[in-house]
């Protein structure tokens, strides 16, 4: 009984994964399917390769979202990491083609990224944090008059955006202003004073 | 050759240089030490802090943050089981096992050690064989670079991520991105919709830093202050360093066919490093007195991966330099950081003045000379790096990451564009589709399309197949993508025809 709780929190996050997944495979259609289109309206010469590589790459892109949509295909993530001793799977006396395949697994397995709620959730605030920044950077450079004698937002930007997501984060907002103070001074001293960058 | 290495080791010891280099070691021992970012990550981000530096020593900057991250993943795959990059992994069978029987710092000190002579053998033996890759090189013609480039991203589509039908398509679309901007036939714009940004291509760089460094930030970030709070087990430092010395002089015969077999998986596309450490700690495990030692402590199965992950960085080198084809994350900042600085890769680099390839080779040993000195002094120390938390080192990175790309160029967008790659990297992780295939066919796209061009031109389409390199090549591709499935169904044949006999016994 205690176990049902635990089993439907298992499902909608495999759910919820599937539709994460299904959604990656469709912007990745919509992206090879505009490439495709557009390269029809290309001159002969200009369009020959880019249709050679778009258009089996789109079906291929195709027959992966069917299959994804239809849950016909198994989750490909790797499997786990190599065990801590070699006694666990044999690694000692493995063949050569084990070894190679523990060396596959193991640099899939290192693209293995955490999938908890609260993963989900600081996922969310890192993403509006960064885009935040970038787009208040990028608007204050292109709408607004230079401030401080800096050519654009960047680093008045970085001087909000930094501490903000440092105390979000629970790090005490005395050591979130010192951290960000020391990476903004490092980041001036770096690239306007040594690099000559019009920051 | 040996003028050669002389010439770049003065070239490397004029002021600033040194500082340039001891600047990358500490960087490149960090970020192997720190949780996140990976050492090609932090090369591709700071490729444009080497704009202000002479391209050699620029490209040797590079080169020691690359060697010495290696050298830092050490250190944790060895105190607390976290391999810093998957060519690590095997380290952590018999690594850790020693720091938990109380000989940490002879593990360190084998480990550092030995990866200082394998990268010093794997670069002698790229030294080696160059010439003869050089006359391989100059032998090539468009139809070879075209089946170069064709069976390079087949092979690492098959070798890297979990299927190789996602492996193909993110081939498919690196190649797309790099057809970005004026076409090389008539010289038109192509697929920029309408905006001026696009009419150069895409620049490898904020690709790069955004799947490989931000994509990373963000899945650290996610983790939370959790993460690396690891530490040594006690009573992990009853040893010492020169035991590790010692041990590594004693078995030394393991750290020669490691090397060996290091520079020879070097030439692997896609997964060479770890190949490189697996197979030789197989090998050492095989030809060992005692193989039953192997992954409960011995310094053999830290020497042997060790070696080998080192010595394929010159056997990885071979193909980025003699053909401008990369086979892994740091080949591909390596050659980025080249052609940004105007030095070219392939039969122009071969054919002109070979001192880049001399600095290259002393960047790859001195560093790693310096970096294991560091390691050897700090000792167990070092880990406690481990212990930043993700949630302070993941904005922080993510914002140096945004500024250095800004600094690339100058251009706004650039930054919006590493932006948008990072999350792309994120969900290419997520959903098993190789960024590594993504970044190389992005690099690779120019000399794709160009060489099936000028084959065209030049020899007509019999040009791919009637030569015998190309030949061969293709040959090669195919049966990396059909080879597997082959070899399943003759391997099942005989089973099935067992089963139907004992059916009808």
């Amino acid at each position: 009984m205690s176990d049902r709780p635990a089993s439907k929190a298992a499902t909608d996050t495999t759910r919820g994964r599937n539709i994460d997944r299904v959604v990656f495979d469709l912007v990745l259609v919509a992206f090879l399917a505009v490439f495709v289109v557009t390269a029809l309206d290309l001159r002969t010469g200009s369009r020959l390769v880019p249709l050679l590589v778009g258009t089996p790459a789109l079906a291929a892109m195709l027959i992966r979202t069917v299959l994804d949509i239809t849950g016909r295909v198994a989750d490909h993530r790797a499997p786990d990491h190599v065990p801590e001793t070699a006694e666990d799977e044999g690694v000692a006396s493995a063949s050569f083609v084990d070894l190679a395949r523990a060396a596959q697994r193991e640099v899939a397995a290192d693209e293995e990224v955490p999938d908890e709620d609260d993963a989900s959730r600081r996922r969310l605030q890192f993403t509006l944090w960064a885009f935040g920044f970038v787009l208040v950077a990028m608007l204050g450079t292109y709408f607004l008059p230079p401030v401080l004698g800096l050519h654009t937002y960047f680093l008045p930007a970085a001087a909000v955006a930094l501490p903000l997501i440092l105390g979000l984060g629970r790090v005490g907002w005395i050591r979130s202003i010192a951290i960000s103070g020391t990476v903004i001074a490092a980041m001036y001293y770096l690239l306007i004073t040594f690099l000559n960058v019009r920051l | 050759m040996i003028d050669g290495i002389s010439a770049a080791f003065t070239d490397l010891m004029t002021w600033p240089s040194p500082l340039y280099l001891a600047l990358g070691v500490v960087l490149g021992l960090v970020v192997g030490i720190m949780p996140g970012l990976g050492g090609g990550g932090a090369m591709a981000l700071l490729i444009p802090f080497t704009f202000a530096m002479d391209p050699s020593h620029g490209i040797a900057f590079l080169m020691a943050v690359g060697a010495s991250s290696g050298i830092g993943g050490q250190v944790t795959s060895i105190l607390i089981s976290v391999p810093g990059d998957p060519p690590n992994a095997a380290t952590t069978l018999d690594g850790y096992a020693m720091t938990k029987r109380g000989r940490a710092a002879e593990a360190l000190g084998a480990a550092t050690f030995s990866s200082v002579i394998g990268a010093t053998i794997g670069m002698l033996l790229m030294l080696a064989v160059l010439p003869f890759a050089r006359d391989l090189v100059l032998a090539f013609s468009y139809p070879e670079f075209f089946m170069l480039a064709l069976t390079g991203l087949v092979l690492i589509s098959r070798l890297t991520g979990p299927s190789v039908h996602k492996g193909l398509i993110a081939a498919g679309v690196g190649l797309l991105v790099a057809f970005i901007g004026l076409d090389p036939v008539n010289g038109n714009p192509r697929f920029t919709f309408g905006t001026l940004y696009l009419w150069d291509g895409v620049d490898i760089v904020p690709p790069l830093i955004g799947l490989f460094a931000g994509a990373e930030m963000l899945a650290l970030y996610s983790l939370g202050a959790g993460r690396a709070m690891a530490t040594a087990p006690p009573g992990a430092n009853r040893s010492s360093v020169l035991d590790g010395l010692r041990a590594t002089i004693r078995h030394w015969r393991v750290v020669v066919t490691s090397s060996f077999i290091g520079f020879a998986a070097g030439l692997v596309p896609g997964i060479s490093g770890t190949l490189a450490s697996f197979l030789s700690y197989g090998q050492a495990a095989r030809s060992s007195k005692h193989p039953e030692r192997f992954g409960k402590g011995t310094p053999e199965g830290v020497i042997a991966p060790e070696t080998a992950n080192d010595a394929d960085k010159g056997g990885a080198l071979l193909p980025t330099l003699a053909f401008g084809i990369p086979g892994g994350v740091i080949m591909a900042v390596l050659l980025s950081g080249l052609l940004l600085h105007g030095v070219p890769a392939g039969p122009n680099l071969l054919r002109g003045d070979l001192h880049i390839v001399y600095v290259l080779v002393v960047a790859a040993f001195l560093p790693r000379l310096a970096a294991a000195g560091i390691v050897l002094l700090l000792g167990l120390k070092a880990g406690v790096l481990t212990r930043v938390r993700g949630d302070i080192l993941a904005p922080v990175i993510a914002v140096i990451t945004l500024l250095s790309v800004y600094a690339l160029r100058n251009e706004p967008m650039d930054v919006l564009l590493a932006l948008a790659f990072s999350y792309v990297g994120y969900g290419m992780v997520k959903f098993g589709f190789s960024r590594l295939t993504f970044i190389i066919a992005l690099v690779l796209g120019g000399l794709f399309e160009q060489s099936y061009h000028q084959t065209m031109a030049t020899f007509g389409p019999g040009g791919f197949f009637t030569r015998p390199f190309a030949l061969t090549l293709f040959t090669l591709a195919i049966l990396t993508l059909i080879g597997p499935a082959l070899l399943r169904l003759v391997r099942r044949r005989p089973a099935t025809r067992d089963a139907e006999e004992r059916i009808h016994e």
